[in-house]
């Protein structure tokens, strides 16, 4: 998998850990349409994940904003991964209030989820 | 918070990169204004949004009546409180009722956290559910009073949030 580039968003591709795939935000998610770039690159990740038998770790803690079209084509890669029974870990900056926000609202909203997933999400604040 | 008083003004253009360029021009004022990177960072969240909307769901095209001058960022200080207002011009015929649905859901909700969660549950299901989660989101994440009104050919949506208090400003460093 390639690094994705959009618009101001970087998602740069880990695949150094045999069995975990890791995309490393950065930069700030503001497109208008971010389900057509990132839908795609997700299911990339989600087919590759099935292949290799890993879970799928994303770090949060270095992008600076993201509007809520791309806070939806998070939580449905989410629901995709689950439905597909690959594990998804999501890392983010508890120190900044926005992201604090943010996921506080996310885990409770994918907990219903969780709960008919033989798969499993973790939301993991980083003390920075 | 007389020292604190401030009226941003600017006309919208039909540039979606402009939302970024205006969501941090506001930032960076607000942050000078109220010495708060949180509270800065909080407006400028829900100016991004609003205008995100304006861009997305407004009358922009050269020959649309009313024209598109009519449209509107407005940043002001109230007692205690900030308004961010975004007014543009509606195509003609346009509904506004899952606007006005989703204000309602925020009323009726136990919190404004619930009615955000609530439609995240809806996206995550529903792709084509996406409308109307910014406005649940800078309800939750901002704890914005919201109001809507058409006006005419215009829409107008204030969101109102508390500003913070003179002795409890927190400022932080990223």
């Amino acid at each position: 998998m390639q690094n994705l580039h959009h618009e101001g968003l970087e998602i740069r591709v880990d695949l150094g850990t045999p069995g975990r795939i890791g995309f490393v935000w950065n930069g700030r998610a503001t497109s208008k349409e971010p389900g057509k770039v990132l839908t795609p690159f997700f299911d990339r990740a989600l087919s590759l994940a099935l292949e290799t038998g890993s879970w799928i770790e994303m770090h949060f803690e270095d992008l600076e904003h993201f509007n809520s079209s791309t806070i939806a084509a998070v939580i449905q890669f989410i629901n995709s991964a689950h439905s597909r029974h690959v594990d998804v870990v999501m890392h983010y900056d508890q120190t900044q209030k926005w992201q604090q926000l943010s996921f506080d609202a996310l885990r409770r909203a994918l907990r219903p989820f969780e709960a008919v997933s033989t798969s499993s999400i973790k939301f993991i604040p980083v003390p920075r | 918070m007389a020292d604190r008083d401030f009226l941003i003004d600017l006309p919208l253009r039909e540039r979606w990169q402009l939302v970024d360029v205006l969501r941090t021009a506001v930032f960076q004022s607000l942050a000078v204004v109220f010495e708060a990177e949180t509270f800065a960072e909080l407006v400028s969240m829900v100016v991004g949004e609003l205008v995100e909307n304006a861009l997305k769901y407004g009358a922009w095209s050269p020959d649309a009546e009313p024209r598109s001058a009519e449209a509107r960022l407005q940043i002001s200080s109230r007692p205690n409180a900030v308004e961010v207002q975004v007014t543009n011009p509606l195509p003609e015929g346009a509904s506004t009722d899952l606007l006005f649905s989703m204000l309602e859901r925020i009323k009726k909700a136990a919190s404004p956290q619930d009615a955000y969660v609530e439609r995240l549950r809806e996206v995550a299901r529903d792709p084509n559910a996406a409308g109307g989660l910014g406005l649940m989101r800078i309800a939750y994440e901002a704890n914005c009073a919201i109001t809507a009104k058409v006006e005419g050919p215009l829409l107008r949506v204030r969101a109102q949030m508390d500003a913070p208090g003179e002795g409890a400003l927190g400022y932080t460093h990223h």
